[in-house]
């Protein structure tokens, strides 16, 4: 299926050397001044300086950003360059409770003192750096993906994307201002909204601060529905609608207090949110505090490495275990009955009390709430409302469970004897409706199996799952189970997220010391002295979004399903799908799309057999105009039209918060730590005058080519003349000039709330300390047993919500007059064994003949596609290895090292690379590490101006495992995808390996 | 006579290679990227399901009997009194590669850029300044800290050279 | 008899304690056998981490440096040590501190004086040299001093029977035959001519003074080869070819810039400059493969060129080296390291790429 085969490792060794030897030495030489300019030299018989201490050091606190995780850094700034990043002592990723520094110490004193942080983020001056970084607007010459370009001024930029006309000598291109209108796209089916719908964002990062700038910029201001498309869905989406089911999408567990913890394939030590603080809570928190850790994964990974017990599951097989689990919990009776009773926040707080800060304690469950079963009810799959079931005062918001042998308002079991009355396992009617509590329907889902036939689903014997699930229950709430995306990235993983969300509420450590929690949340930074995301005089975004986020109904879309019927030409879905933008413009569907621009993503690359999707990039009759903002020229922005730099992630602004591993509240402040402001460096500013939140602040990134993405969202709109950007283009009246007049009322928002919050905080102090962070101390309650940052919410082993959810491309038959499907596929409520792959139309593909199944990772030295760029990161690993055990190693005649050929059934010519040979996979299963591989990121020729450009071909060695990944055989444009979870399937490729 | 040394905790290195990061910018060995003050390998052993995957992060141990220091023919290597830090002068090297050969643990790396021998300073600059190494600030999992007392070298991962030879100073704790 | 009062004026040139200079020390359990810690007549040389170390208390006697067969101590130079007596030029008798006699030098202990040394200094000081020496046996040094006396008295022995008439003679001048050279200080230094005094400093000879003194005072004629045997700069680098790597490590560590690598034509020459060498050895001492050894002068006569062979570029390091008929050129460290990540002792090698 794949047009093309990225070139790969078929660089020996040496032409490696050569290769990362040639990046090192312009690195050397353009790339990294600060080994010139600052850092501690050799020793040569006198002391090197030391930055932490040199009055001539300034250190800048902001936030990483080469993965996910956002944790604090400290860089260490001398003469207007970046000599090291270190982690921000001051942020709770970096350091644990027992050493983190004092918000109240003063930052000037804190230089000798350093966060700790991972590799990736140490990295960030050869990402400031990177000699091969795109630092000029460049506009194409000759067809798209030619590698050769022309660098122009922004004016002209500016004026070509937002006017269009014969920009390229192929015939007239719509600019923005001709895109942006408010007449309907087509009128026979209005509810597809306005043409200005036709201009698609696509996002790959970006985070809070510029999402909020983003949004206001694109949906209220120009007024595209699809003002941002994230990558959501090629990361932890169904993770999030998986687990979320169970009560909370975000979740992590209490690592530091928690007893037994319970891992599905989540590898903390290497990837995961975030790596390090993960990773320290694991080994110096849990771990050497006599906690037992338990992994379950198909390769040892590095946590699996570190655990009391591996388990290595058949790839795929985890919803055996969790299934067999959750039996054996049922029918032994050793879950959490006391908290699977407390059937509503009354109730909750009846049992459990009130936290020391004054906050009652509502965490509750439903799993004693009644579901209906009769077939004929109208409700049938839905839980009874207290007015069905004719109580008195009986609301429809409110449920029903048993209690002393009679039904009652879920809400009125507010007493402890009524809520130990609770039935957990009720069957019966109540006011003549066929009725079985949520937990009644969980253990006949689970008793459908055998244990037998659960150990065979994940090749392990019974005695695992039983000891497991007796473990897991002999550590009370203290006991929490995990996992990740590797659960869920399968054409049915949401259920697999689920039932370990399930788990976790059976043991009932939702909000609890050592349990799951919610995290601490962020402070407000949008609304609260001004609202930063509302747009005087702008336009409220209307219409369907191109990826299609919501139900295919007649309510929804009455005259599109009157033209198309069912099934819809393409699925429809909850949420924005990221794999689904380049075969939805493709297809034209449900509308043709104008312009892309795409902010910081490669979905050629990212997306599972991504490289289907490069036709698109290049055909400009369905996509006439690609404006890519980026610093690379990566797999997808090589074919765009034009490329604007903006700055990389140490020159911008940003507010994002923590994982939810951080238990306490985090409003972390990322700023700009190179460049000048003003037209004068950070550093002098710092040294004199106090901080001054009301200054102009203009900055210009390090190469005053680039601009923020702000700068260049506002020239656009100055050009367009948007509401919004320039004069009044707040609600407080002020205007939008530069990115600081969007930046400067977040920080007062954020400074304000943490002041309401019972802080004390100036802007000077979030600026100087890189964030407002909720002391260690408001983290746990010990008298009750709760978390004080808590969820506070409702906990589900029944999901209401899927089981009423219609999967709209599984109708073959429906009403032509009201459009109403007649038959189709309800999605279920509960989770289930599903170890088949699915096409789009919900019909389970013919086994894969091939012997080996292929999993990817992320390891500990990259994130996605743009780690590579640095060359220390790319020293740990120089090219990805293709890992399968020993084993079946020997049974194709391969040596560790053998070059070799991999292949799949949609990518039968396959790639090649090295073999690694191991012990610590199990057989049947092929590992490629994420990240390597390139094909473009500067790692092959191309021209600009006429002129060859450097470049580096050590970027390109190496194995990608994407491109071998199965395709959807219906759409045949996309990966596999889970339409309820509408994650891309990562995990269902079967392939072999030969000797190349 | 006060000596500087390593305290590493096996169980805790995870092996995510943040202290070479830390080193390579902290020491600025960017120039020629083979140049590692501080490394951290992989031992895998046993067969599957049984397989155990051990992570050791080394650097120079400053012994207390340097071969390094023995081998060099300009007395470039020098041990200092004060904490038992064992440096090499850049201006006095030649880069004949002696220490390299000599040295059990591979501690002392030659620069293809400087055409001299480089290697682990134990952060002498930060040390004089009251701190502790770049690699210990920043190890992700606590296992790098920073100790004083050498007597004994605790439980060694098997393929450590044999510190008898040199008498490193390095303990590995558990 | 001297006492530190006597001394006085040596303390005062300096830190008069050995330094270690050449090739490196074998440490306390080297071939030697501690020899220069057995020889220290005040007992405060010791062996710290291994290496030699005087601490406070040593009057910069030189009998260590004499001592050590390998030459990896160096006393202060004679230049600093030899002491004029006051009012007095230094003439061709000199005098141990320990002596009642009035030579125009006076030396802590004659015994410190390396045999080469004494044949150059007596070049200069006109053809003789007067060495006399108080009662060993009742010398405060006790009988390091006679040990160290030995060496000098072969080469005077030796040095006498080849030239047919006293050079070194240890004892004084012939009543009246007291030779006042009439050289001060600087004038007797000057005489022996720029490259020669820097390497006395040291405590090193070069070859090519050596053989201009040996020329001068033998007349030319042949240098017996019990002699050789004594004077180290009379001991000279030879190479094995075949083994030879021509890496260049010799010529990297050689501190008098004697040894050079050439390339020319494709081909790498280890070249040896002969009148540059004082027999220091530190070329063997940096010599992986092990294939260059001292050997005394006759056998080390042969051509200049050490050793020859195609040039080519450790594929690893990048250092020049000699290139293989087959395989990859490997320099010898990178050799070694191959070696053992291909075997690992520890799993670094194995690890590190």
């Amino acid at each position: 299926m794949a047009k093309k085969n990225p070139p790969l490792s078929e660089l020996d060794r040496r032409t490696f050397l050569k290769a990362t030897g040639a990046a090192a030495a312009v690195t050397a030489v353009a790339g990294l001044p600060a080994a010139a300019a600052g850092q501690p030299g050799r020793y040569t018989g006198q002391l090197p300086d030391t930055p932490d201490t040199s009055p001539a050091v300034n250190h800048v606190r902001s936030v990483c950003l080469q993965c996910r995780s956002d944790c604090g850094l400290t860089a260490h700034v001398r003469n207007g360059v970046l000599m090291k990043v270190d982690g921000n002592p001051y942020h709770p990723n970096c350091r644990e409770p027992d050493e983190i520094l004092p918000y109240d110490t003063d930052p000037a004193a804190a230089g000798g003192e350093r966060g700790r942080m991972c590799p990736r983020g140490q990295a960030a001056p050869e990402v400031l750096y990177d000699p091969l970084r795109i630092t000029r607007p460049l506009k194409r010459v000759g067809p798209r993906g030619s590698g050769r370009w022309q660098s122009i001024s922004w004016e002209q930029a500016v004026e070509e994307i937002c006017e269009g006309g014969n920009l390229f000598g192929e015939g007239h291109v719509d600019g923005l201002r001709a895109l942006r209108s408010f007449d309907p796209i087509d009128p026979a089916i209005p509810e597809l909204g306005p043409k200005a719908n036709q201009v698609v964002v696509m996002v790959g990062r970006m985070e809070e601060g510029q999402t909020d700038f983003n949004d206001r910029f694109w949906g209220k201001s120009y007024g595209t529905i699809n003002f941002r498309l994230p990558h959501d869905t090629i990361c932890e989406l169904d993770w999030f609608v998986g687990a979320g089911e169970a009560g909370a999408a975000n979740r992590k567990p209490d690592f530091l207090n928690c007893k037994y913890l319970l891992n599905f394939g989540g590898n903390y030590l290497e990837a995961n949110f975030p790596m390090q603080t993960v990773a320290r809570k694991i080994v110096a928190g849990l771990k050497a505090r006599g906690g037992k850790l338990v992994v379950v994964d198909p390769r040892m990974s590095k946590v699996a490495a570190k655990a009391d017990r591996w388990v290595p599951v058949k790839p795929g097989g985890d919803i055996g275990i969790l299934m067999g689990m959750i039996r054996w919990i049922l029918e032994n009776h050793r879950y959490n009955g006391q908290f699977l009773r407390t059937c509503s926040a009354q109730a909750a707080t009846a049992v459990f009390g009130t936290d020391r800060k004054g906050k009652a304690i509502q965490t509750h469950s439903s799993a004693a709430w009644l579901v209906i079963t009769d077939p004929a009810h109208p409700h049938h799959r839905k839980f009874l409302r207290a007015d069905e079931a004719g109580l008195p005062g009986g609301t429809s918001s409110e449920f029903v469970v048993v209690t002393g042998g009679s039904p009652q308002r879920n809400t009125q079991v507010a007493t402890v004897a009524s809520v130990d009355g609770v039935d957990l396992f009720y069957q019966g009617t109540v006011n003549g409706i066929a009725v079985k509590s949520a937990l009644l329907l969980l253990r006949e889902r689970a008793q459908e199996k055998t244990y037998a036939e659960y150990a065979d689903v994940a090749g392990v014997d019974v005695d695992t799952i039983v000891t497991l699930a007796q473990e897991f229950t002999s550590y009370g709430p203290a006991a929490v189970a995990d996992a990740y995306r590797s659960v869920v990235k399968k054409s049915r993983g949401t259920y697999q997220a689920f039932a370990v969300g399930i788990l976790n509420v059976l043991v009932g450590n939702i909000d609890r010391i050592g349990g799951l929690s919610a995290g601490g949340g962020k402070y407000n930074t949008t609304n609260k002295v001004v609202d930063v995301t509302n747009v005087p005089g702008g336009v409220t975004p209307a219409g369907v979004g191109l990826t299609r986020e919501k139900d295919y109904t007649p309510a929804n879309v009455p005259n599109l399903i009157a033209r198309d019927g069912y099934p819809p030409r393409r699925p429809w879905y909850r949420n924005k799908v990221w794999q689904e933008i380049l075969p939805s413009i493709q297809d034209g569907y449900p509308y043709p799309v104008k312009c892309l621009i795409t902010y910081w993503a490669n979905p050629v690359y990212t997306i599972p057999a991504g490289i289907v999707q490069e036709a698109t990039l290049r055909d400009r009759s369905a996509l006439p105009l690609f404006v890519a903002i980026d610093i690379n020229l990566n797999e997808t922005t090589r074919f765009a039209d034009y490329i604007l730099p903006d700055g990389s992630y140490l020159e911008r602004w940003g507010t994002p918060g923590a994982a939810p591993t951080v238990v306490t509240k985090v409003s972390a402040w990322r700023q700009p730590v190179v460049g000048t402001y003003d037209k004068g460096t950070p550093q002098e500013r710092d040294a004199s005058a106090p901080f001054d939140v009301d200054a102009p602040n203009e900055y210009i990134p390090y190469h005053p080519q680039t601009k923020t993405l702000e700068d260049i969202y506002i020239a656009i709109g100055k050009r367009l003349g948007l509401p919004g950007v320039g004069a009044n283009a707040f609600v407080d009246g002020g205007s939008l000039d530069r990115a600081w007049d969007f930046y400067k009322r977040v920080l007062k928002n954020l400074t304000a709330d943490a002041n309401a919050s019972g802080l004390s905080v100036t802007e000077a102090d979030v600026v100087a300390r890189g964030g407002v962070f909720q002391p260690p101390e408001d983290a746990y309650d010990w008298s009750t047993g709760f978390l004080l940052n808590r969820q506070n919410g409702r906990n589900n082993v029944y999901s209401e919500n899927w089981a009423t959810y219609l999967n709209a491309r599984t109708v073959t038959a429906w009403d032509p007059v009201t459009g109403k499907p007649l038959d189709g596929e309800y999605f279920d409520p509960l989770p289930r064994v599903e170890l088949r792959s699915f096409d789009s139309l919900g019909r389970p593909l013919n086994p894969d003949p091939l012997p080996l199944l292929l999993t990817t990772y992320k390891p500990a030295f990259h994130t996605q596609s743009r780690t590579i760029v640095c060359p220390s990161l790319q020293m740990h690993l120089p090219e990805s290895l293709v890992e399968m055990n020993t084993a079946d190693g020997l049974a194709r005649g391969l040596q560790d090292g053998d070059l070799v050929r991999v292949f799949s059934a949609s990518n039968p010519q396959g790639v090649r690379g090295r073999v690694r040979l191991t012990e610590a996979i199990r057989p049947g299963v092929v590992a490629i590490a994420n990240s390597l591989g390139h094909w473009a990121m500067q790692s092959s020729p191309y021209e600009v101006d006429g002129q060859p450009q450097d470049y580096d071909p050590g970027r390109a060695l190496g194995v990608h495992g994407n491109v071998l990944m199965k395709v959807d055989p219906v759409l045949g444009d996309m990966p596999l995808t889970d339409p309820l979870g509408m994650g891309s399937v990562f995990f269902e490729t079967r392939v072999d390996v030969v000797k190349a | 006579m006060r000596q500087l040394g390593w305290k590493i905790d096996l169980s805790k290195c995870i092996g995510c290679k943040a202290c070479m990061e830390a080193c390579k910018f902290e020491n600025n060995t960017t120039l020629d990227l083979r140049v590692n003050y501080r490394w951290v390998t992989e031992v895998e052993r046993g067969r599957f399901p049984e397989v155990e995957r051990v992570f050791v992060p080394l650097a120079c141990n400053h012994c207390a009997d340097p071969a390094c220091k023995r081998s060099c023919p300009t007395k470039a290597i020098t041990k200092r009194a004060s904490d038992g830090i064992v440096l090499i002068d850049q201006e006095k090297c030649v880069g004949c590669q002696a220490c390299v050969m000599a040295c059990p643990y591979g501690a002392p790396q030659f620069n293809r850029v400087t055409k001299k021998v480089e290697k682990c300073t134990l952060c002498v600059h930060r040390v004089e300044a009251g701190l502790g190494p770049a690699c210990a600030a920043t190890c992700v999992g606590e296992a790098i800290s920073f100790g004083e007392d050498f007597r004994r070298w605790g439980d060694p991962p098997p393929e450590f050279a044999d510190p008898r030879q040199t008498r490193p100073s390095i303990e590995f704790v558990r | 008899m001297f006492g530190p009062r006597a001394l006085e004026a040596f303390l005062r040139t300096g830190d008069p304690a050995p330094v270690l200079a050449g090739p490196p020390c074998e440490g306390p359990e080297g071939s030697c056998g501690g020899a220069c810690a057995a020889a220290c007549p005040r007992g405060v040389l010791r062996f710290r981490d291994a290496l030699p170390e005087a601490s406070e208390g040593c009057d910069g006697c030189g009998l260590c440096a004499a001592a050590c067969p390998r030459g990896s101590l160096a006393a202060p130079g004679v230049e600093r040590r030899l002491r004029p007596r006051p009012g007095r030029n230094l003439g061709s008798h000199w005098s141990c501190a320990a002596s009642p006699a009035r030579g125009g030098g006076t030396l802590p202990c004659l015994g410190a004086l390396r045999p080469e040394q004494a044949v150059v200094l007596a070049r200069a000081a006109g053809g003789t040299l007067y060495l006399e020496a108080g009662e060993c046996v009742r010398c405060p040094l006790g009988p390091a001093s006679e040990k160290a006396r030995r060496a000098l008295e072969a080469t005077a022995r030796s040095l006498g029977e080849a030239a047919g008439r006293e050079v070194l003679v240890l004892g004084p001048p012939p009543p009246g035959k007291e030779v006042e050279a009439g050289l001060d200080r600087r004038a007797f230094f000057r005489s022996l001519g720029g490259s020669a005094s820097k390497s006395l400093a040291g405590g090193s000879v070069r070859r090519g003074a050596l053989q201009d003194a040996l020329e001068a005072l033998l007349g030319g004629g042949p240098v017996p080869s019990g002699l050789l045997a004594l004077l180290r700069p009379c001991h000279s680098p030879a190479v094995q070819e075949e083994g030879c790597s021509l890496c260049g490590a010799c010529a990297l560590a050689c501190p008098e810039g004697a040894l050079i690598v050439e390339e020319a034509e494709g081909n790498l020459r280890l070249h040896l400059d002969p009148t540059s060498c004082t027999g220091c050895g530190v070329c063997a001492a940096s010599c992986a493969p092990g294939v260059l050894s001292l050997v005394p002068l006759p056998e080390a006569q042969g051509p200049r060129t050490l050793a020859r062979g195609p040039a080519g570029s450790c594929v690893e390091c990048g250092r020049r080296t000699r290139r293989p008929s087959r395989g990859p050129a490997l320099c010898p460290a990178c050799l070694l390291l191959r070696k053992r990540r291909a075997a690992p002792p520890f799993p670094g090698y194995a690890a590190r790429a």
